[in-house]
């Protein structure tokens, strides 16, 4: 009878006990009985949950989001493509590579930036389709998440590397958290996320470890750090 | 008489764009997470008062949810999956809240019975039945438990409780009946104090 008003019984059974209640008064009880205490039951819960929060609740709930601070952006470039972005990601990664040896080894990097052009983010979706021959297959690509954090910014994006330079990218990493690159300049390009996106060649200030002396012609054209 | 009807969703969404902006910075991004709020914080309280059957814990639970929802909004790569995803930040953390209440319950019961005031009969009567409902739903599944208090809040029919959990609608239908029955059995011994029965 319970599993009745509760709806559980296949459409066959439900017509054979309602036969069988059509001629037996006992059972006919029992089955009105069941189906007042789910009713009741249904009517309990929905009171249960029916409570209207105070008019504090909304206020406090204004009061205390306003005093957050705003809410780290993210910027996902999942679907990068080879075709145009390519170039401007591996310019990224050459000159973090120099940046890495020019601090830690002091030997001339061994690729040298070589800026990309800007890529807004369409063209590159768009260009999807058409990779080149000579871009690595997108089986091969490997995904790099990489993350920046600070007290004030923190965001984080996906790029789509070449086979082999994961590790470069994980020096990109690092470099981000060692904040041997600017932050705040990244993180002005991912405030931009509503905009299509742009790579674009951001200037970065070498760490002081690293003298100018040592800022060699090898790190960037121009002798100064390009990210 | 013409007249425009607006759901308890839609006023809610109204009463709480009529307040002002919750976000007082200008990023795009503060501004999606007001937009998505809507009706939500409403949403959240009462999820979280299924679980603790208690306005003012309720409502700890909901902005604390709703602080969470609002600190990891960037995380959210799909905005149509931010309602289900403060539903479920706001169910464990009532859930969490309900444990320790619990705890302090029980050190607290028999202090508390022996100060209880006798009540009118019916009163007594609905309030017993009212504890065994809580009882039977507390017994439930952590599955058929959601699904029948989102089914219980007003304005959210199987479709939408569905889309809530991300569920198919049958699946939402089944868990009910499940929980309706298993409650039903749990009940059938305090029938006899069903108030108005």
């Amino acid at each position: 009878m319970t599993a009745a008003a509760a709806g559980a019984l296949s459409a066959a059974r439900e017509g054979e006990l309602r036969a069988h209640v059509s001629g037996c008064a006992a059972c006919g009880q029992e089955l009105a009985a069941a189906r007042a205490l789910v009713a009741a039951l249904d009517r309990s819960v929905t009171a249960m949950v029916s409570g209207e929060p105070s008019p504090a609740f909304f206020a406090d709930l204004r009061r205390r989001i306003a005093a957050e601070p705003a809410p780290p952006v993210r910027l996902g470039i999942t679907r990068l493509a080879f075709a145009g972005a390519a170039l401007a990601v591996a310019a990224v990664l050459a000159v973090v590579v120099a940046v890495r040896n020019s601090q830690q080894h002091s030997v001339p990097a061994p690729v040298a930036a070589k800026a990309g052009p800007v890529v807004p983010l369409e063209q590159t979706e768009m260009a999807h389709a058409a990779v080149p021959a000579s871009a690595p297959a997108r089986g091969h690509q490997t995904r790099a998440r990489l993350r920046l954090g600070a007290p004030t910014v923190a965001f984080d994006f996906q790029v789509l590397v070449p086979p082999g330079q994961l590790a470069a990218a994980m020096a990109l990493s690092d470099a981000l958290n060692a904040r041997r690159i600017d932050g705040q300049q990244l993180a002005a390009l991912a405030e931009q996320s509503a905009k299509p996106l742009e790579w674009r060649e951001i200037e970065i200030t070498p760490l002081e470890g690293i003298g100018r002396d040592r800022a060699t012609a090898a790190d960037s054209p121009d002798g100064a750090n390009r990210f | 008489m013409a007249g425009v009807w607006f759901s308890e969703k839609q006023m809610d969404a109204m009463a709480w764009s009529l307040t002002g902006p919750a976000v007082s910075n200008e990023s795009p991004l503060a501004r999606e997470f007001e937009e998505c709020l809507a009706d939500c914080p409403k949403l959240a309280y009462r999820v979280a008062l299924g679980v603790l059957r208690n306005s003012a814990e309720a409502e700890d639970v909901a902005q604390e949810a709703l602080l969470r929802a609002y600190r990891s909004f960037s995380q959210l790569r799909d905005r149509q999956r931010f309602r289900p995803w403060l539903v479920r930040t706001a169910w464990r953390l009532a859930l969490d809240a309900r444990r320790a209440a619990l705890r302090r319950e029980r050190r607290e019961t028999a202090a508390l019975d022996e100060r209880k005031a006798p009540e009118a009969e019916d009163v007594a009567a609905a309030r017993e039945f009212e504890r065994h409902v809580a009882q039977a739903l507390d017994a439930l599944s952590g599955k058929l438990r959601l699904v029948m208090v989102l089914a219980a809040i007003e304005g959210y029919n199987t479709q939408e409780v569905a889309g809530l959990l991300g569920i198919p609608e049958g699946t939402v239908k089944t868990r009910l009946v499940r929980a309706r029955k298993q409650m039903a059995e749990k009940l059938r011994c305090v029938a006899k104090i069903i108030p108005g029965g």
